[in-house]
């Protein structure tokens, strides 16, 4: 009961879509109520569940990013690349090298947003052609085929934590992906609600000018900020080329709408100071829910982003006409 | 006392901003177990010097010692951690969280602890609400509290932990009787551990008496420092504003008594209740009362900006909906709204387009087009006519005092030519001179015939320049004034008293 | 002469913005020679720059306004598609109704799904309170979604000849896009600096507060920038379909940042209520040289979009320094004077 309590409307209105989607579905085609499907969704939105908990605590901070799948394809492309060229066969060093670049160009990002103070939307719209573009000059946008990958990609793409058999007789398991997504998702909990940092994170995001009274450094905390959806971006870039069978370097980019409409759509206020884990992950659920399902109802993928975009609208004016008509009591008045 | 340590020494504390010089030369010192009240009229600079003790915003010249230790270029957490504590008069709340986070925040950034403890947290809040003595929800988001829960909240957080000094600016603005006890129980219990405390306030009120002494600012300059026991309201008045003059009172000349506005019964749940009110050509009409009485938001409603729940407006005998500003300027309504540079000013543009936005629709074309040449009569009329000090009319309106800015905001309705004039506590940050131009301006409005409504905290505001007045508390009339009483020699105190007993018995 | 530098030292950004400008054609010159400026290249560069520079345009008034429209690209493709399905007879014969019943009809189509999705950005943020930022990131989101969907991702192209000419044709060596978009031009700087809309579209991006108490009705004057916005995309996707013979749903992928940066460096100011749609223009111009000169040393997209995103960081770190120091210089004047008063 006391769970339940903590949900807000908005995660309760995701609930009961996507429960309401997966029956239509599953009446429509109850091939769709099996494990395939789930393990499936499950390796196919990892990356983007990794990249949504940086957005969210970007988000929650009053910021937003739209650097991170440039962040992402540049920590997991020139950790590959590296690889390949020194021979490097120890997965914790992969995760290492694309870690440290992520990490690096977040705090890039923190820097030029404390120097300029505008919109970090403009300022990491551009610092993502820049990573890009640094990235494509430095290492090149070379194809590299899923057989040319060193081992431990490969590993790391066919590991299973467990397999069983489905009921064709095929053998089907859930994908070791898994473990990087939970221990992201438990990483960003236990920062957002357990450290100091955490409630800084959410204190300059409700007002950081009052952060700033009561004695956070607001502008070391964006650095940890940015700096942490940085960290993130590289792990998700490891996961998303072992992912891949063929490394396309220029195939991520684009995806950022994506990713933050997941976050949106789960609650998160892009004014900041709030946003919920649970809620950024029903989203990343109802995007690949989309995305793996639309078919089964007769529709191409290609509507997914046109469904996304309904449902996200819905949620953003919800939430936004309720801040308004309390802004309005308060005589504050926004348009 | 005498030998008692310096916690703080402020010297020749200077702060500029673009277009204003906050603070000129202020040198204050602040001693342990100190009760200190630093007065001063809206907008002198006293919110500025506590900032710049507090390390929030950096003083442009001067030194500061805190505890003996050279702090002229100190950080938020530097304050902090020398034991400084400030209750901004914004609050400086975090809306999204909830009560019990809150108040343990600076605790919380004081200690330092990179972990946090959901239960320590509860404890902190709990401890320091039981100390004052009273019983908010933990969980209660800081949004869904009054006014007066926040600022309790407030007071709280800066309580929790044990500073030296605590900084207080206009900490019982929304506070009932009871709660105000309270605190200042508790300040005089701080007094005695040896913690400093210093009020900000820009009246003499009951914080001020428990000080030990005040310190006055006036337009960024100090004036003095004073022993409490020697200050009543009239010396600090006159400290305060530098001028002892009393004004003329207006007596309404006009004749004409059909009613221009008529409130009935209008009713805004948890705003104001029942207000019924009229205003005749030619009337000034004050409206007093404490903060959060609801003068503001029915304001508000005339103008269209705050729809009421019940009641009725009538404009010249004539059922009046008022749904927007534009209504009410079609209504010849103007409104020279609270706060100036927010609610007011196009602060980067020309005092030209300033003074034209009200009226943009009377300057335009049949193509929609602006007539460029009209506007700019306007503001050289408007220029000449109310004193305004500028170059020219394309001087940008920031770079104008506080008081030039007012007039050129009054000349904006002006020129709407309103047959009701809304001020919304026109002299805040005001320096004299201005002050009793806008006085005269005001005055000569009314005996052209207009409707004036004043909102106003200062009684001496209110009597010198209005023919009646309202006194509201907790969003009801209470009492009114009639031109007759209004003529009686003690109606300062009458009004005085009404205002600070109408503090709820809460 | 005089009146320039005038002007100039009174309007900072513009001068930058107008050094920026110089440099560029002195360092083209330079490295290309005059043979650069010839009728042909010049009239290339025209034909390419018109569709950036409408976009920009309605990009520019909503950050004037203190908004974004980030949705305009999407709109734009979304738009031309609508148009290029009735241009190549989707909805109705076409060879019954004739080539100019068409044409009409599908300038109409891409006109008015432009503006409609506009006034639906400003709807949203205005009737809402949604922030322009999500509001039309999410409205991106549909309007690409929507456009992905109806085509699954196919261009649609082979037009009509005379429907090409609008993208192809010249009059008096002048291509016609350019000519559209310098009327274009023209009609929004009336607006901008001779209207009521214009004045309040000022209002508003410096003070929307204020603006509403003084009685400027705010959520009309922005849900009309929000549809011109979107009749700008229109107008592009005009251009768009006409100059590529194609309409397909990622088109212009790099439009976005371009546009952004454009208005930047033309001297809007991201926070709103500062700056003039003729910068816009001649940044348009300085974007289109750079663009020509990338072609010819034969960069890569990505080396273009890097240089894309470095002058967007470049111009804000210049705004910012050039705000410092005025801000300080201010500051000091006063206290000077100060000084002198005290004396």
């Amino acid at each position: 009961m006391k769970a339940l309590k903590k949900i807000d409307k908005t995660q309760r209105f995701l609930m009961v879509i996507i429960v309401v989607y997966c029956v239509i579905v599953a009446m429509r085609n109850p091939a769709f109520l099996s494990l395939t499907t789930l393990f499936n969704m499950v390796r196919s939105a990892a990356g983007t569940t990794i990249l949504a908990m940086g957005v969210l605590v970007v988000m929650i901070s009053g910021g937003i990013d739209v650097s991170f799948p440039a962040v992402a394809i540049f920590g997991g492309y020139a950790s590959l690349r590296i690889c390949m060229a020194c021979n490097i066969e120890s997965l914790f060093l992969t995760f290492l090298i694309s870690i440290a670049i992520g990490i690096l160009l977040g705090l890039v990002n923190a820097a030029l947003i404390n120097l300029l103070k505008l919109e970090p939307f403009i300022i990491t719209l551009a610092t993502a052609s820049v990573f890009f573009g640094i990235m494509t000059i430095t290492i090149g946008t070379k194809n590299v085929g899923a057989s040319a990958l060193p081992a431990q990609f490969r590993m790391l793409s066919s590991a299973k934590v467990f397999t069983t058999v489905n009921q064709y007789g095929g053998t089907i398991g859930l994908s070791v992906f898994i473990i990087p997504v939970v221990l992201c998702v438990l990483l960003t909990y236990f920062i957002l609600h357990k450290t100091l940092i955490g409630k800084g994170i959410f204190a300059m995001g409700c007002n950081n000018e009052a952060a700033r009274r009561a004695g956070f450094r607001v502008n070391l905390l964006r650095y940890f900020v940015y700096g942490y959806a940085g960290f993130l971006g590289g792990i998700m870039g490891i996961i998303y080329i072992a992912g891949t069978n063929s490394v396309n370097p220029v195939s991520l980019v684009g995806t950022e709408m994506s990713v933050i409409a997941c976050v949106v759509i789960g609650g998160a206020k892009p004014s900041g100071g709030y946003g919920k884990i649970f809620g950024t992950l029903l989203g990343v659920i109802l995007y690949f829910l989309f995305n793996q399902t639309l078919v089964y109802l007769g529709l191409s993928a290609s509507w997914q982003d046109f469904f996304m975009g309904i449902v996200l609208l819905i949620s953003i004016i919800s939430t936004s006409y309720q801040n308004r008509v309390k802004n309005r009591k308060n005589f504050i008045y926004t348009e | 006392m005498t030998n008692a340590k310096n916690i703080v020494v402020a010297e020749h504390i200077c702060k500029s901003y673009v277009g204003v010089q906050a603070l000129d030369d202020v040198s204050i010192t602040i001693k342990e177990g100190e009760i200190k009240c630093l007065a001063g009229e809206n907008g002198c600079g006293k919110s500025t010097f506590v900032k710049i003790i507090a390390g929030v915003e950096e003083c442009t010249s001067g030194t500061i010692q805190i505890n003996g230790k050279d702090c002229t270029k100190h950080s938020t957490k530097q304050a902090i951690d020398e034991g400084i504590q400030v209750i901004f008069q914004d609050l400086s709340l975090f809306h999204e969280m909830s009560v019990a986070d809150n108040i343990a925040m600076n605790k919380l950034i004081k200690e330092g602890k990179p972990l946090t403890n959901k239960k320590e947290i509860r404890k902190i809040a709990e401890d320091t609400l039981h100390l004052i003595g009273v019983d908010i929800p933990l969980d209660a988001g800081i949004q869904e509290l009054s006014i007066a829960n926040r600022q309790l909240i407030a007071i709280c957080r800066a309580l929790a932990l044990d500073a030296k000094l605590l900084f207080m600016d206009e900490p019982t603005t929304a506070l009932t009787k009871n709660e105000v006890d309270r605190l200042l129980e508790i300040v005089l219990g701080l007094k005695a551990r040896g913690i400093a405390v210093v009020f900000i306030s820009h009246k003499l009120d009951e914080v001020m008496r428990i000080a030990d002494s005040i310190t006055v600012i006036r337009d960024g300059h100090k004036i003095g420092d004073f022993e409490a026991s020697e200050m009543d309201a009239q010396k600090l008045a006159y400290y305060m504003t530098g001028r002892e003059v009393v004004y003329q009172q207006y007596k309404r000349q006009n004749t004409d008594d059909s009613k221009l506005l008529e409130v009935k019964n209008l009713t805004k749940t948890g705003n104001y209740k029942d207000v019924s009110l009229d205003v005749r050509k030619g009337d000034i009409l004050g409206l007093t009362g404490l903060l959060g009485a609801g003068r503001t938001e029915l304001a508000l409603s005339l103008f269209g900006l705050n729809k009421p729940d019940s009641g009725e407006i009538y404009i010249e005998g004539q059922k009046a909906a008022i749904n927007s500003p534009q209504d009410a300027i079609d209504l010849g309504i103007g409104l020279v709204p609270e706060e100036r540079a927010v609610q007011g000013l196009f602060l980067s543009k020309s005092i030209r387009e300033n003074v034209a936005a009200a009226i943009l629709k009377r300057l335009t074309g049949f193509l929609g087009n602006i007539d460029t040449d009209k506007s700019r009569k306007l503001a050289k009329d408007a220029i000449d006519q109310f004193r305004i000090k500028v170059y020219n009319e394309d001087t940008v309106i920031n770079t104008l005092s506080g008081g030039n800015q007012q007039k050129a905001l009054i000349a904006r309705w002006a020129a709407s030519h309103p047959k009701l004039f809304i001020l919304d506590t026109p002299t805040v940050g005001i320096d004299i001179g201005s002050k009793s131009e806008i006085y005269e301006y005001i005055q000569k409005f009314a005996r052209d015939g207009i409707g004036v409504i004043i909102i106003s905290d200062e009684v001496e505001e209110i009597v010198s320049n209005c023919n009646r007045v309202i006194v509201m508390f907790d969003g009801e009339v209470v009492k009114e004034y009639s031109e007759e009483e209004m003529m009686a020699p003690d109606i300062r105190e009458k009004i005085n008293q009404l205002v600070e007993s109408g503090r709820k018995n809460g | 002469m005089k009146k320039l530098k005038e002007y100039l030292s009174r309007d900072i950004s513009m001068a930058i913005l107008f050094i920026f400008f110089l440099g560029i054609c002195v360092m083209m010159l330079a490295c290309f020679g005059t043979s650069m400026f010839n009728g042909q290249t010049l009239s290339s560069m025209a034909f390419q720059l018109s569709e950036v520079a409408v976009l920009a345009f309605g990009m520019a008034l909503c950050m004037l306004q203190g908004g974004i429209d980030l949705s305009i690209v999407a709109n734009a493709n979304l738009s031309s598609l609508l148009a290029a399905m009735v241009l190549t007879g989707k909805f109705f014969d076409v060879e019954k109704a004739g080539n100019t019943v068409t044409i009409l009809v599908t300038v109409l189509v891409a006109v008015v799904v432009g503006s409609l999705c506009g006034f639906i950005n400003g709807f949203i943020i205005s009737k809402f309170s949604v922030s322009p930022i999500v509001a039309t990131l999410s409205t991106m989101t549909l309007f690409s979604g929507l456009a992905m969907g109806i085509t699954g991702g196919n261009s649609i192209g082979n037009y009509p000849a005379p429907f090409l000419k609008f993208g192809s044709g010249s009059i008096a060596g002048v291509p016609i896009v350019f000519i559209t978009a310098v009327i274009v031009f023209i009609v929004l700087i009336l607006a901008l600096d001779r209207t009521k809309l214009g004045q309040e579209i000022h209002y508003l991006g410096e003070n929307h507060t204020a603006s509403r108490f003084a009685g400027i009705d705010n959520e009309k004057t922005i849900m009309k920038i929000y549809t011109i916005s979107g009749l700008m995309a229109g107008i592009a996707s005009l251009m768009i379909m006409a100059r590529s013979n194609s309409a397909r749903c990622g088109y212009g992928d790099s439009y976005q940042l371009q546009v952004i940066m454009i208005s930047v460096l033309g001297g809007i100011s991201p926070s709103g209520g500062k700056g003039r749609l003729y910068g816009v223009f001649i940044a348009t111009f300085c974007m289109q040289l750079m663009q020509t000169a990338f072609t010819l040393w034969q960069f890569s997209p990505y080396s273009k979009k890097l240089i894309w995103g470095m002058m967007l960081l470049v111009i804000m770190l210049i705004n910012m320094l050039q705000a410092r120091i005025s801000r300080n210089a201010k500051i000091r004047e006063m206290n000077a004077k100060r000084a002198e008063n005290a004396k």
